[in-house]
């Protein structure tokens, strides 16, 4: 078994076998490590690896794990390998939400063209309002939400058209 | 004016409950009014009575008047208590219950309405003396404010006039081009969606300055006190994270003059009710009225904490039209207090709110942890993203510090990120512990309060608990196909 793992901006790629009661872990291209995971009670784990155990405290949703360990917060996710293949892929031509919030200006229409640092959208997010401008020239594709509308957090608010120059390479980007 | 039997608390979360202890403690009934998104707080089990409200967002139900109105008749609550945002501050929704014969608890309609524009508070402190910043109004056009803005020099710091919480708020530190004009404009903008009036005004920026702020008293018998000042100058994105009682930062003939100050400024507003006076203090020790916010503040437990007086109860009396019954002799302070503000939110991602649920949400023991939210209930991105305040008191500030420390590290949430760990770092950096603080703190320190790189060891911990606590690796059956399998490559 091998996937991705998220932990904050790095990925991480982790395989695992398991042994009996062990895993024969591999974490990147380091040595195999054989580790087991305890439960204690509660969220309370224990990590043994190569026999050295660490107390931590653990809660999963999906495929989100909340860690306390160290005296710090950890929130890692295990990465779809097919999500992660299409991400890698991606043209640069949409832009997510950073963060949820409310769409409250739209000044562009789809097919529109427009020149780089053209604003296209206002959003805010609580306390923060956000100028999304173009990031090159080009047509405008798709705006998903309208004025009012609220969105969450890597949400696409709005695509550009693939220019022509470029569409040989991204031909199998669709 | 008539003793108080049932009040509605028109507010949701940490404050709401707050509300409803005093209430309960002075056997006084309450009323919480909740939108769906709330059915499940605190507020809502504690409370005597509840009424749902509705809205087209969340927001707009609590802050709908009729809905709010409605409420008191249809419960027979005799007052309305607003705690803060919300309607707390709108001068309009005042005098509706005023006319509609229930006790607003909070100032007067007519303070709200000087405080509450700050071009009008700023003329009010000049005729009436009180120091304020150098600034400029747009009123006089476009061209010549930033004409006017230019001539008090860089960095300038644009305002909304009716703001508050950081909203509308830019600092322009290079007046070349049209930089003072596009911040303008987009400070404008930001104040009319947000406040529904686009005035804007320019004031000097002044680098490194204090907050602090006064708590006052005032009740219907010309009566006016304070209970001390706030530190409030930790701050991110021009809201508070860290406060604390005392300052720090100010002597004690500082400390008189500007407690003084704020008095008189209640004073000269025929100001009614709690409320607090903000400065910006300078490095020098010179100060300046920031603004006067007539409700009560999320950061009101620590003045609580060292001077050992319930604000909301007190807030209650005077509505009732008590004397205060606490001379400005009688107040006494005792140790040393910190409030921190747990918020859901990243701070490595530029403090960008978080979403999720509480999956484990435990406070501290030993702690005041002011909070509205219950094990297993959803942070929506449709409230401001606050969770929990943890305020601790100790005689020492050294002292108060660590219990501060203790707080948020026995403090578990979990399903959330939140900024518990950036709080930490913050009480634990040697310039917040040498008092060294200031609004631009955060900035200023900002490397050292990144979180640390880990150790090889800890990432594999931590990798190892994530995959082997997840479901598919933990399925025998499961056999990565080769297409899945070929796309992992180690990254950095």
């Amino acid at each position: 078994m091998k996937r991705e793992i998220k932990l904050g901006k790095a990925f991480y790629t982790v395989t695992a076998h398991r042994h009996g009661e062990n895993y024969t872990t591999i974490i990147g291209e380091n040595q195999a490590l054989s580790a087991r995971l305890e439960h204690v009670e509660g969220e309370d784990y224990q990590v043994i690896i190569n026999d050295a155990a660490t107390p931590v405290k653990l809660v999963t949703r999906g495929e989100q794990s909340f860690i306390k360990a160290f005296g710090r917060n950890f929130e890692l996710e295990v990465i779809d390998p097919v999500d992660r293949a299409a991400e890698k892929s991606g043209s640069g031509s949409v832009v997510t939400a950073p963060m949820p919030g409310i769409m409250v200006e739209v000044n562009v229409q789809p097919g529109q063209q427009v020149v780089e640092g053209e604003p296209l959208l206002c959003i805010e997010s609580m306390k923060l309002v956000i100028v999304i401008k173009a990031w090159r020239d080009g047509n405008i594709g798709t705006v998903n939400y309208a004025e009012g509308d609220t969105f969450d957090k890597n949400a696409v608010l709005v695509t550009m058209v693939e220019e022509e120059t470029e569409a040989g390479e991204h031909s199998c980007a669709g | 004016m008539a003793r108080i039997r049932k009040v509605l608390v028109a507010n949701r979360g940490e404050i709401a409950v707050r509300i409803i202890r005093t209430l309960k403690k002075m056997d006084i009934a309450s009323v919480v009014v909740y939108h769906a998104v709330d059915a499940h707080s605190i507020a809502v089990q504690e409370s005597d009575e509840t009424v749902e409200i509705f809205g087209p967002t969340p927001v707009a139900a609590y802050i709908d008047h009729d809905a709010l109105i409605d409420a008191c008749h249809k419960t027979g609550a005799d007052a309305i208590h607003p705690g803060f945002g919300f309607v707390s501050e709108n001068a309009e929704f005042v005098r509706r219950v005023k006319t509609e014969g229930i006790t607003f608890i909070g100032p007067e309609a007519e303070a709200i309405d000087l405080m509450g524009n700050k071009v009008g508070a700023r003329a009010f402190c000049i005729k009436n003396n009180h120091p304020i910043a150098p600034s400029v109004t747009d009123e006089c056009g476009m061209e010549q404010f930033i004409e006017c803005a230019k001539e008090i020099g860089t960095p300038l710091l644009i305002k909304a006039a009716a703001g508050g919480g950081g909203k509308g708020m830019h600092i322009v530190r290079d007046d070349s081009g049209n930089n003072i004009e596009t911040a303008v404009k987009l400070a404008s903008t930001e104040a009319l969606r947000s406040f529904g009036d686009s005035q804007v005004y320019v004031e000097r920026y002044i680098d490194n300055p204090r907050h602090i702020e006064v708590q006052v008293l005032a009740d219907h018998h010309g009566n006016v006190i304070h209970l001390g000042e706030r530190e409030c100058s930790i701050q991110r994105r021009f809201q508070k994270v860290i406060e604390e009682a005392p300052s720090p930062t100010i002597d004690a003939e500082l400390r008189e003059h500007i407690c003084n100050t704020a008095v008189g400024i209640a004073r000269s507003a025929d100001y009614l009710n709690a409320g607090t006076v903000e400065f910006i203090v300078e490095p020098s020790g010179e100060f300046y009225f920031l603004e006067m916010n007539t409700r009560i503040q999320v950061e009101h437990p620590v003045t609580e904490a060292v001077t050992g007086i319930d604000i909301v109860e007190q807030q209650i009396s005077i509505a009732q039209g008590e004397k205060l019954n606490h001379s400005q002799s009688d107040v006494k302070k005792n140790g040393h207090a910190i409030e921190v503000r747990l918020y859901a939110e990243d701070p490595e991602q530029d403090f960008a709110p978080s979403t999720g649920p509480l999956l484990v949400y435990r406070p501290a023991p030993d702690v005041r942890f002011d909070n509205g939210f219950n094990e297993g209930q959803i942070v929506t991105s449709a409230f401001d993203p606050m969770l929990a305040k943890i305020v601790v008191h100790a005689n020492s500030r050294e002292e108060t510090i660590k219990k501060a420390l203790e707080g948020c590290e026995q403090t578990l949430v979990m399903g959330v990120t939140t900024n518990a760990d950036f709080l930490k770092r913050v009480l634990n950096h040697p310039a917040f512990i040498a008092g060294k603080i200031h609004t631009g703190f955060i900035d200023e320190h900002k490397k050292a309060l990144l979180s640390p790189e880990l150790t090889p060891d800890e990432l594999q911990v931590l990798l190892t608990a994530a995959a082997l606590s997840n479901h598919a690796f933990n399925d025998p059956e499961f056999v990565a196909p080769e297409l899945h399998a070929s796309i992992s490559s180690w990254r950095n």
